[in-house]
């Protein structure tokens, strides 16, 4: 499966009466955009406002983020979503690189969180450098929470499709092919590169703990292989937002790091074969279930090694040391990759679940440091709930708008997939 | 099935007070909850969910429902014991120098929506075993 996916870069996003792009400006249609939204009967209100990067503007509380891109040819983007049921991953896709489409609004109080597009808080999260869409929306009253999730995740999945349309038609700045071939013809092209492969767990534990792939809920699939290009044309929505640090945005399975950098290598010092896709269930028998089955798909791919990366904390490191176990159990060398809860002081346990199988870990940083916010001149939603935010406490709001909070309220900031800055030196 | 529902969450206990078993106290806290359920893994059930099912961490939320069923067909459940008791270091390692917060009741009602999906969710799994 080959893919083509050409990147128009965005440096600068503002309104105007009808959206284009032009000389790298993406100019955006407010009006459109919101009647775009309400056709959902679901939603009341919806406001646009845009935040560039440098402003002193904190947007709160941000469910999901996604890049706005489509599909020139080889079928539609989102599918399964709001495309119709497609194989994507092939033919071509554009993408507006830098342009950020941000749903922000209270769906369930403490699993959203924050950016801050200036100040010292703003290094945490990648979309404080994004040229960012921000679409506010607002429930009908008495919408019951599972619902408005939906209407939530559609609206910003509509509006980044919508957006990506402008790119359609452009010439991209930059294209790169990315090719995995059958699994036979992918052997045999690098015979004598070591095979690597990636588990990719999906998090799948109920509300604001979903996602989807070609429009399925991830806890009623069981364990499959994927192209790793499907995963940049959509294939995969984020339906979550478990803690904000560590949430995987959809823009992060698009723009998926892991995959980029297996593919950089791929041909020179591996042989990248693929993508193994699981969930993270609540239900015990699901966790023996699906690890013995990464395990089993993991040794009939032929993979020598694997990096594993999760999402969330608590229940899915138990889904992730079985799958570790699994796998290292058939023979391959497994590396993980997560981010940490040591405590403040870093002296507790990272984990809440381990195995002497997992012997080597990438860590993404450790979400119980805190951080103070200073205050900032604009704020796009609220920060009514800031307190109840997961990484906020009694106190964490003051009354100049400052923040003191746990670096676990920052979207993205310890995300356990290595999409971010945090890292540990040695000297 | 004999399915037991062991939780603090109003909305848990009164959606499956008809279908499952359900031991419900609105005064137990999240600790007192896994203590339960360890009690009644030591006394043979066997634990359906995982204890820290969730990705809010024990000082986040103030609800946890746990899923057991009535007899342990493998006919050991040693690593149920472990599972719950390593539940329960966990929680003890988070609340480290924490105070329990209060929360409003907006909040705690979406914490309890939330603790019920995950149930719901599981729930489901049991159905289609």
């Amino acid at each position: 499966m080959k893919l083509e996916l050409g990147k128009i870069f965005i440096k600068d996003v503002q309104f105007a009466d009808h959206t284009y792009v032009d000389k790298g400006v993406l100019y955006v249609c407010a009006a459109e955009i919101e009647k775009l939204v309400l056709e959902d009967s679901h939603l009341i209100a919806c406001r646009v406002e845009l935040a560039h990067p440098g402003e002193s503007v904190r947007i709160a509380p941000v469910k999901d983020a996604i890049e706005p891109r489509v599909k020139v040819s080889g079928g539609q983007i989102f599918p399964g979503i709001i495309g119709k049921v497609n194989q994507v991953g092939c033919g071509r896709t554009h993408v507006l690189s830098g342009a950020v489409v941000l749903t922000v609004g209270r769906i369930v109080g403490f699993q959203e969180g924050l950016i801050d597009m200036s100040g010292p808080a703003a290094c945490y999260t990648p979309f404080s450098e994004t040229q960012n869409v921000c679409v506010v929306i607002e429930p009908r009253e008495g919408l019951e929470t599972h619902e408005y999730e939906t209407a939530g995740r559609l609206a910003g999945l509509k509006v980044a499709a919508y957006l990506g349309e402008a790119a359609r038609e452009l010439e991209p700045d930059e294209i790169t092919v990315y090719e995995t071939k059958p699994l036979l013809e992918q052997i045999a092209q690098y015979p004598d590169l070591p095979r690597v492969g990636y588990l990719h767990m999906l998090q799948s534990q109920g509300l604001l703990h979903d996602t989807y792939y070609y429009g399925v809920d991830a806890k009623q699939f069981l364990p499959t292989i994927m192209y790793p290009t499907e995963i940049m044309d959509g294939a995969i929505v984020s339906g979550n937002c478990v803690a904000p640090c560590d949430k995987v945005t959809t823009y992060h399975h698009l723009n998926n790091p892991v995959i980029e950098d297996l593919y950089k290598r791929h041909g020179k010092d591996i042989n990248f074969m693929g993508v193994i896709l699981t969930n993270e269930n609540v239900f015990l028998a699901d966790k023996i279930r699906c690890s013995d089955m990464t395990g089993k798909l993991a040794e009939y791919l032929g993979l020598q090694g694997i990096l594993i990366t999760e999402e969330g904390y608590g229940n899915p490191d138990t889904d992730l040391m079985m799958n570790c176990k699994s796998i290292a159990d058939k023979g391959v060398k497994v590396v993980l990759i997560t981010d940490e809860f040591p405590g403040r002081d870093g002296s507790s346990y990272s984990l809440a679940d381990s195995t002497p199988q997992a012997d080597t870990i990438v860590s993404c940083g450790n979400g119980n440091v805190i951080v103070n916010f200073p205050p900032m001149e604009r704020v796009i939603g609220t920060l009514d709930y800031v307190e109840m935010m997961i990484g906020g406490y009694d106190g964490s709001l003051h009354e100049d708008g400052s923040i003191e909070a746990e670096l676990q309220i920052v979207i993205a900031s310890t995300i356990a997939n290595g999409f971010n800055k945090l890292s540990a030196k040695g000297y | 099935m004999g399915v037991t529902l062991i939780t603090n969450n109003p909305l848990a206990a009164e959606k499956y007070a008809s279908s499952l078993t359900v031991r419900y106290d609105g005064g137990w806290d999240y600790l007192q909850v896994l203590l339960q359920a360890r009690d009644a893994v030591h006394l043979g059930q066997r634990l359906l969910t995982a204890p820290l099912a969730g990705s809010i961490k024990p000082h986040q939320t103030p609800y946890r429902s746990v899923l057991l069923a009535a007899h342990n067909p493998s006919g050991s459940h040693a690593g149920d014991v472990q599972l719950i008791e390593g539940a329960i270091e966990v929680y003890h390692k988070q609340m480290q120098g924490k105070r329990r917060q209060q929360w409003p009741e907006q909040v705690k009602g979406d914490f309890a929506t939330v603790d019920l999906s995950l149930i719901d969710g599981a729930l489901n799994s049991v159905i289609q075993r």
